[in-house]
């Protein structure tokens, strides 16, 4: 573990998140972009799932970036570099939601961006459901269940990334989950009577 | 875990709590607490419909289609991190050892505080003087004329105070 054997260079398999994190701390640019390579997707996904729009995803990813570099020293090691980088995005998110607030106290009559129902097969409609539903939830259970479902982070992870104990994780995914199963049932009852997708409402346990 | 064992024991019907059947799905229970769960559910029909709608949503949730970062915005990305990397002060700052950096932190705290004690006793000191030439003359004359005046207000005052005294022979009492 010593400080020499963090170097990239020296093997030949490709390096570690944290390899690049500790070249990057130690001024290797390019180590930093190489993380940026790696992560951008994942970032700019999770930060499409939790804010409105690409502008606003790509600002926060750029956002995030800039405060990862800013804290290169500060992080500890503690958790994976991708869960660190997903707990800078989550402030980023909530900084962003915060500027719209306010933005939309001076434009009042601006509407807000409905989630996107067009024409399609059952199953590209069923896809625009679960996304739209999933949009439709209040941030804190948008957070879990992206997390958890779209990029299959453990409890321990969602926790790091949220700064939340595990038992929160527990209850707030389980809220969140029946909250997302009462709106895909309204959704498919909004449905069209052709539409094949339509479920009955299924009875609650106990 | 043991309340746990209880709580999902079929013979007394009692299912576990609806998160810890969600944290089964996720498989985040302990080994015992999984077990348990599992002998519930195999004598418990509510439980099991319960299970497979977790599974069924957390497929239709898996469908949702994963964006792709657009080139631009990658390439914007890349750009915005060089801008960063070539801010001279950061790379001044991060290539310094952690000591070093401690100690000019210290030192750079010190020359604020000094410049900031600087500005305030430089500010009181024109607030006690005065902030125009016009109101400066005005204050010389309130300090000199005007004191002098009182000055010689004192010795008239008194000595009208020790004629009327004299006079009454209050002086003697």
């Amino acid at each position: 573990m010593g400080e020499g054997e963090t170097r990239a260079e020296k093997g030949f398999l490709s390096p570690t998140d944290l390899e690049l994190v500790r070249d990057a701390r130690n001024g290797d640019m390019e180590a930093f972009h190489r993380l940026v390579d790696r992560h951008a997707n994942y970032l700019y996904g999770l930060a499409l799932s939790l804010l409105d729009g690409p502008a606003d995803a790509e600002d926060a990813v750029q956002e995030t970036l800039k405060g990862a570099f800013g804290g290169l020293r500060g992080f500890r090691e503690e958790s994976s570099v991708k869960t660190w980088l997903t707990r800078i995005l989550i402030r980023q998110v909530a900084y962003a939601r915060k500027r719209r607030r306010w933005l939309r106290l001076f434009r009042p009559l601006e509407a807000s961006p409905e989630p996107i129902r067009a024409a399609g097969t059952e199953q590209s409609n069923v896809r625009l459901d679960v996304r739209a539903a999933v949009l439709a939830l209040r941030q804190e259970y948008r957070e879990v269940i992206t997390l958890r479902e779209l990029e299959g982070f453990s409890y321990q992870e969602i926790a790091q990334a949220l700064g939340i104990p595990q038992g929160t994780v527990e209850s707030r995914l389980f809220r969140a989950r029946r909250e997302l199963q009462g709106l895909l049932a309204a959704y498919r009852q909004e449905e069209p009577a052709d539409g094949k997708g339509t479920r009955s409402r299924e009875s609650g346990h106990e | 875990m043991s309340e746990l064992d209880q709580a999902s024991d079929p013979q007394t019907r009692h299912c576990p709590e609806p998160s810890r059947l969600s944290a089964y799905h996720d498989g985040e229970l302990s080994p015992e607490a999984r077990s348990a769960v599992e002998r519930h559910v195999q004598g418990c029909p509510e439980c099991l419909t319960e299970l497979e709608r977790l599974r069924e949503l957390s497929r239709q949730v898996a469908t949702v289609p994963r964006p792709e970062i657009p080139a631009a915005a990658r390439r914007r990305l890349h750009e915005a991190v060089e801008r960063l990397g070539s801010a001279s002060i950061f790379r001044f700052w991060r290539l310094l050892p952690e000591a070093t950096m401690q100690r000019l932190a210290g030192a750079m705290a010190a020359a604020a505080a000094a410049v900031l004690i600087f500005c305030l006793v430089g500010l009181s000191r024109q607030e006690a003087s005065a902030a125009s030439p016009a109101e400066g003359m005005q204050l010389w004359e309130d300090t000199t004329v005007g004191r002098t005046t009182d000055v010689t207000a004192g010795p008239e005052e008194s000595l009208a105070r020790w004629m009327v005294d004299d006079l009454s022979g209050g002086a003697e009492q």
